[in-house]
């Protein structure tokens, strides 16, 4: 039978970019992170702290105008607008952060392994790149939604709550400063959970060699450092080098502590690399049985 | 006579020998899955990263087996391997029959459920304890002298501290079907965050009446929180009131998972 008959003919509209299928692949990713009620419960947990900053920040801006010394004492819980105060929040949100990307490394990269989502995706009219992109870009918007977007309102409502607006004008270094933080984060931890996920591809594993980097490499590091008398070993807790990067983005920290930014951020251009090869590799429409 | 040849040729009645068979069998295949999998392989590779750690802590300059069990052992042990461990075996033992649907197998055998549970829990209780009490050792051992002293007074702990852990993650991956990660939850929120808050707040967690029981044991050593504040907020309770706290409340545990295994109907299962 012609194909004509069975009902196939020739697309005749105007054919789009590729990319926008990596747009799309993000769309499906959160959203379907999104349906998940445990999503919700940890999303929930982790916004515990912003909640709180939330409420103390209102708690000052109230307060401040009836009794000065209130506000100087509400600064002791770090709501004081400052480039640091934010970059310690997004500190603690990355914390919770790294949870939440346990639950996503395995349904958004891991699931495409086991049920055969990646071959689905690749036989489609993309290449390897819109895929790994789209799944980078789907992990990072977990990131941001937790880290960044809290922080962009917790610094609106400092602006706003403040007697001018003034604030916004004189601080857009903090903006600057927490997407930086923010990018940062993203582009880091969603490098790594897709390289670890290509790897291990169920929850529990990943949820163990995740953790693990977070908690063993840097009491490595402690290890290392208290053994040798040498700040350098920090360089392997990977944590505290993108709170050095974020930080710095913000400029707040010290400039003369060692490891110094520079050597943070090459460990962590290194890092990413790695990762990116491994995930190139891993990426594969077919499965060779050897 | 009819109605005994009746109930004995049901299928759902078997006979105690052969029931006992059944859940050695059981228990064998569970154990068996759950040892070559792939998260035995990766809490391979965090042990060895652990070795590894305390190996370079032995070339500190003064290594004793307070200092091993303050900067090594409660941090990189208790309060990171074991529970890692007890989550790995114990959420995965239901959990992992309903990611790979062949819960629908087990459940369709002439097995009872509390059995299956039973024998579930003691797989991953012996699986969770052997590997922790196993690492323990090896961490001990190549820790030397200091090591040797740190393995005594962590030995029963962790094995207190494996059976809370395993009959609460067990119930959980029973309960829940992203098991592991509620559970994945849970630790962090409530054992690592509260077990390290002011106050009496942190008895609701497992991670303290573990190191109650870490620091009556070797008292000798003077062991405790690091810091004045941290001793002075930590507010032990008694290694005898830790013991029996963690053995009502995993009996407790493992009692509540039977009834939620028997009753619930699980509905993902094909």
């Amino acid at each position: 039978m012609p194909a004509e008959l069975a009902g196939y003919r020739e697309w005749s509209g105007k054919t789009r970019s590729p990319w926008r299928a990596s747009w799309s692949i993000v769309r499906t990713g959160v959203l379907m992170i999104l349906r998940r009620w445990v999503f919700w419960l940890l999303i929930g947990l982790g916004l515990l702290n912003f909640l709180l900053n939330f409420a103390l920040i209102y708690l000052k801006a109230t307060l401040t105008i009836q009794n000065e010394a209130v506000g100087q004492f509400l600064d002791a819980y770090k709501v004081t607008g400052t480039g640091e105060a934010y970059a310690d929040f997004m500190e603690g949100q990355a914390t919770i952060t790294a949870l939440l990307l346990a639950f996503a490394g395995a349904n958004l990269v891991g699931s495409d392994y086991r049920q055969g989502g990646m071959i689905y995706y690749l036989s489609r009219r993309i290449e390897r790149r819109h895929y790994i992109v789209g799944k980078l870009m789907s992990v990072g918007a977990v990131v941001t939604m937790i880290a960044t977007l809290p922080t962009i309102a917790l610094f609106i409502e400092y602006g706003v709550l403040s007697s001018s607006l003034d604030y916004f004008f004189e601080n857009g270094r903090i903006l600057v400063g927490i997407l930086g933080y923010g990018l940062v984060l993203a582009v880091v931890q969603s490098l790594l959970l897709f390289a670890i996920a290509s790897w291990v591809h169920r929850a529990v594993p990943l949820v163990m060699c995740w953790l693990g980097v977070f908690v063993l490499l840097r009491l490595l590091a402690d290890t290392a450092r208290a053994i040798s008398d040498d700040r350098r070993w920090l360089l392997l807790g990977i944590w505290e080098n993108m709170d050095r990067v974020g930080s710095w983005c913000f400029g707040a920290g010290n400039p003369d502590k060692t490891p110094s930014v520079g050597l943070c951020l090459t460990v962590l251009v290194g890092l990413c690399i790695i990762c990116l090869i491994v995930i190139v590799r891993r990426v594969r429409a077919i499965e060779v049985v050897t | 006579m009819s109605s005994e040849k009746t109930a004995s040729e049901r299928p759902s009645a078997l006979q105690p020998s052969a029931l006992f068979s059944a859940c050695v069998h059981l228990l064998r295949l569970t154990l068996s899955r759950q040892f070559w999998s792939r998260q035995t392989v990766v809490g391979l590779a965090l042990s060895l990263l652990c070795v590894m750690i305390t190996f370079a802590w032995t070339l500190h300059r003064d290594p004793s087996s307070k200092r091993l069990i303050e900067m090594m052992l409660v941090p990189a042990f208790l309060a990171f391997l074991m529970p890692v461990f007890a989550i790995c075996y114990g959420a995965s033992a239901v959990g992992g029959d309903r990611e790979d649907r062949t819960l629908i197998y087990l459940l369709i055998t002439s097995i009872p459920r509390p059995l299956i549970y039973l024998t579930k829990f003691i797989a991953a209780w012996l699986l969770a304890t052997g590997w922790s009490v196993g690492v323990l050792w090896v961490l001990c051992t190549v820790a030397g002298q200091p090591g040797n002293e740190a393995f005594d007074v962590f030995l029963l702990p962790t094995v207190f501290g494996c059976t809370a852990y395993v009959s609460l993650f067990l119930l959980v991956g029973a309960a829940f079907r992203h098991g592991t990660i509620i559970s994945l939850a849970y630790w962090f929120f409530l054992e690592v965050l509260f077990g390290n808050m002011p106050g009496i707040v942190k008895r609701i967690s497992v991670a303290f009446h573990t190191r109650c029981m870490v620091y009556e044991s070797g008292s000798a050593l003077e062991l405790g929180p690091a810091g004045r504040v941290a001793r002075e907020m930590f507010l032990p309770v008694s290694g005898e009131t830790a013991r029996t706290v963690i053995l009502i409340s995993s009996a407790i545990l493992l009692a509540a998972g039977m009834l939620i295994f028997s009753r619930r109907e699980y509905r993902d299962l094909s």
